[in-house]
């Protein structure tokens, strides 16, 4: 478990961070979000025990990341947001180097890091020839080469394509069903539908939402699906009689909230019962985005 | 197991980047063909020898005198600039591994061509006339080369470190102001210890070593405490807590060393010719003194414009200076503050010793002034100064290194300029160089308004002057400093 107590994160003319306190589940997927100059890079930084705070203390299993920054690393995987490779080397060397680095028994591991990202066909390609989506994987190849329990990436799907996001995402799910709890901070916070199953959001360095409220209340109590129809302006007319409620509505697709455990199919049958086309539905595993602005705004 | 290519992972990084064999051929055949040529164009007679040694000692410094010393400078900088310095620290690598690594790593290839070059001197120093000097000089070459290397990486670490912690090591950093300085140092420890020994004194060191032998005892020791600097910075960058123990350990050690060193002065000064004359106890012992402060001060003023502590920094430490928890600012105190405090403390040794000590009384015809006394009491344009000139000019010389720290200060924390270490650097260069020349020629009294020196006897007018800017620097500095971030 992560636990931050009292952290505060002073530039002098800044105060990036103001007394965050909050505990990171050990195996869970956390995204963190805020606007710009909330304060995500420094906090993410002060976990991976690379900067030092001005006072307060982040505790990584027991391990206080300022008496035993080491320690830390040990346990730690991170990568930036504006992260760099050497071009130079080959995935292999690169991925050796750090396996090396970390005292990790290396010929059997780099294999199976290649393996792990999907880059078992660019194991001896120099870096430098990799594509965008590619390139990321090296980074996060190289986070975990050692085998951390804490992984933490700054914006790790910026700039990438869909398709790319989209395996990222996966294999953002396939290191969590390994064990390695994730600390994921995002822009796009659609993205952190597909996997993130808690939330902080910081603002003004400030903690304005946190811990498990989100996946609470949509696993346990709500589901959401979204539907795409033909004529939005009909569906906005349509009394659904406690089937489901619509929570909001975005070009022709509708987000309706249903109670855990009630099916979609009377929903889309009271649809068509109305005129009202379907044209594709699919259930979203959470509603990050709708939290987000919510909290973002009584913040 | 550190200097272990195989052992080391960034050693063994640099190798598969370095020594590939095309590069390694090439570099061979390159030094061959400038042996070679030399051989053909002197035969076989004694000068050849000679010459292919002092060949060997140029390609020697070009490549990793000046070649690595450029490289040196860059390896973390080029590791900060490309974005790869945090997953270093964060690797398990020990601070010692990667100093060694940064060290000896991105020269990996010159130091091939290097060990060429020195293999070939050697040989043909042991079979030539005196190979003990021959060998001596070559050893003094080498540790010449390290210590440009890791005086360099020292440098560039102690740049890096507030870089850091301010701007998420985004900021982008130039390295060739430390690439110059790292040569100056090395170059004059080469050069001008050499002239040092041959032309003005004869000087041992505590009475057990002299001539070449103290020439390479100086550059090692030098090396030795550069790397010992590498390796302390190092710790920082990788997070661990580094208390000023080892600072203020090298700062004796300064004193002490300094102080060791005893020579014969030879009356040019006074007389044109080269008869050793005795100096008095008294005007030995402010001269070394004057020395170390002028060293001290150096020190102080190279780091007031190197050490560039963030904000953050800088707010821990003074929270820990407004408390006074001495615990703490043992980690806190940047390294300048404690090697201006040393000037503060030698600087007044000096002056109390100066108040018993007149250098006319050394006039005497068996003894005289000491060297640097006697350039500071005779800077008079031929005039000799009162004999309460001395104190001045200690007094002067702290007041000027504390007018320095706030104008340093307040550029580094109260502007916007955007390369800050420019900024410094012409504000050195106006008080040091242009004031005096604008306002101290043909012997104009208006110098002493800028440097403690005794001209015309305005010694009260230097000291208000001197005192003057300190007040007016440091007021400029705490309003601009309150103003932009209270």
């Amino acid at each position: 478990m992560i636990s931050i107590e009292h952290l505060t994160f002073d530039y002098g003319n800044f105060l990036a961070l103001d007394d965050i306190n909050v505990q990171i589940p050990r195996g869970s997927i956390t995204a963190l979000v805020g606007p710009n100059g909330a304060g995500k890079s420094t906090l993410m930084r002060c976990l991976a025990a690379l900067s030092r705070p001005t006072s307060g203390r982040v505790l990584i299993n027991d391990i206080d990341t300022v008496a035993n920054p080491h320690g830390c690393h040990a346990i730690t995987g991170f990568l930036a947001d504006n992260f760099g490779l050497y071009e130079a080397l080959t995935v292999q060397q690169s991925l050796t180097y750090f396996a090396r680095a970390h005292g990790v028994e290396y010929t059997n591991r780099v294999a199976e890091v290649i393996e792990m990202v999907n880059l078992a066909d660019k194991t001896n390609a120099p870096i430098k020839s990799l594509s965008r989506g590619m390139r990321q994987r090296v980074g996060i190849a190289q986070a975990i080469i050692h085998g951390p329990e804490f992984v933490i990436l700054d914006e790790p799907a910026s700039g990438l394509d869909p398709e790319a996001r989209i395996q990222l995402a996966s294999l953002f799910k396939q290191l969590n069903r390994g064990g390695i709890t994730l600390i994921v901070s995002s822009h796009i916070l659609a993205e952190l539908d597909q996997y993130a199953n808690n939330l902080i959001v910081l603002k003004n360095g400030r903690i304005v939402e946190t811990g498990f409220e989100l996946s609470r209340v949509q696993n346990a109590e709500y589901q959401h699906y979204v539907i795409c129809v033909d004529n939005i302006s009909l569906l906005k007319t349509i009394d659904f009689a406690g089937l489901c409620s619509l929570s909001g509505i975005d070009g022709n697709n509708a987000t309706v909230v249903l109670p855990a455990g009630e099916k979609i199919k009377p929903v889309l049958d009271l649809l068509r019962e109305k005129g009202v086309d379907v044209l594709e539905f699919y259930k979203s595993d959470s509603n990050i985005q709708d939290a987000y602005l919510k909290t973002i705004k009584n913040a | 197991m550190e200097f272990n290519i195989f052992k080391n992972p960034e050693l063994q990084r640099n190798a598969w980047l370095e020594l590939r064999p095309a590069r390694l051929i090439v570099l061979t055949c390159l030094i061959a063909w400038v042996y070679a040529l030399l051989f053909t164009s002197f035969g076989r007679h004694a000068d050849s020898w000679n010459n292919i040694r002092e060949a060997s000692i140029w390609l020697f410094h070009i490549l990793i005198t000046v070649w690595g010393t450029k490289i040196t400078a860059d390896s973390v900088a080029d590791e900060i600039n490309q974005k790869t310095w945090d997953r270093q620290r964060m690797t398990g690598l020990s601070p010692w591994k990667l100093a060694v690594g940064k060290l000896f790593g991105p020269t990996l290839f010159q130091w091939y061509g290097a060990a060429l070059c020195m293999a070939t001197y050697f040989f043909f120093s042991v079979s030539g006339d005196d190979p003990m000097s021959h060998l001596i000089k070559g050893i003094t070459v080498i540790a010449t080369g390290l210590l440009a290397n890791s005086l360099a990486l020292l440098l560039s670490l102690l740049s890096i470190t507030g870089a850091q912690t301010s701007s998420f090591s985004h900021a982008r950093i130039n390295t060739t102001f430390i690439f110059i300085l790292s040569l100056l140092v090395s170059f004059s420890l080469l050069l001008g210890g050499q002239n040092f020994i041959t032309y003005l004194y004869n000087p041992t060191w505590y009475g057990l070593l002299s001539g070449e032998f103290l020439q390479l005892f100086v550059v090692l020791v030098c090396a030795a405490w550069a790397i010992v600097g590498v390796y302390r910075n190092m710790r920082t960058e990788m997070q661990y807590s580094n208390d000023s123990r080892v600072w203020v350990l090298f700062l004796i050690f300064i004193i002490l060393f300094c102080y060791g060193f005893n020579g014969h002065r030879t009356a040019q000064l006074f007389t044109q010719n080269e008869e050793p004359y005795p100096v008095s106890a008294m005007g030995s012992f402010l001269e070394k003194i004057t020395y170390i402060i002028f060293l001290l001060t150096g020190i102080t003023s190279v780091l007031l414009v190197i050490e560039r502590k963030g904000l953050a920094d800088y707010k821990i430490f003074n929270n820990d200076l407004n408390t006074l928890n001495f615990r703490n600012l043992d980690y806190s105190a940047p390294l300048w503050l404690v090697s201006a405090l040393f000037s503060l403390a030698m600087a007044l040794v000096a002056v109390t010793t100066s108040f018993f000590y007149n250098p006319l009384d050394d006039f005497n015809g068996i003894t005289r002034p000491a060297g640097i006394i006697s350039s500071l009491f005779l800077f008079h344009y031929g005039q000799e100064a009162g004999h309460n000139y001395l104190p001045i000019f200690y007094v002067g010389t702290i007041l000027l290194l504390a007018r320095d720290i706030f104008v340093t200060r307040y550029l580094f924390y109260c502007t916007n300029f955007k390369n800050k270490m420019m900024s410094v650097l012409t504000y050195y260069f106006i008080v040091y160089m242009a004031f005096p020349r604008l306002f101290g020629m043909n012997g104009n009294p208006g110098l002493g308004l800028f440097l403690p020196f005794n001209v015309g006897g305005y010694q009260i007018m230097s000291i208000l002057s001197f005192v003057a800017q300190v007040t007016i620097a440091y007021l400029f500095y705490r309003t601009s400093f309150r103003s932009k971030y209270r």
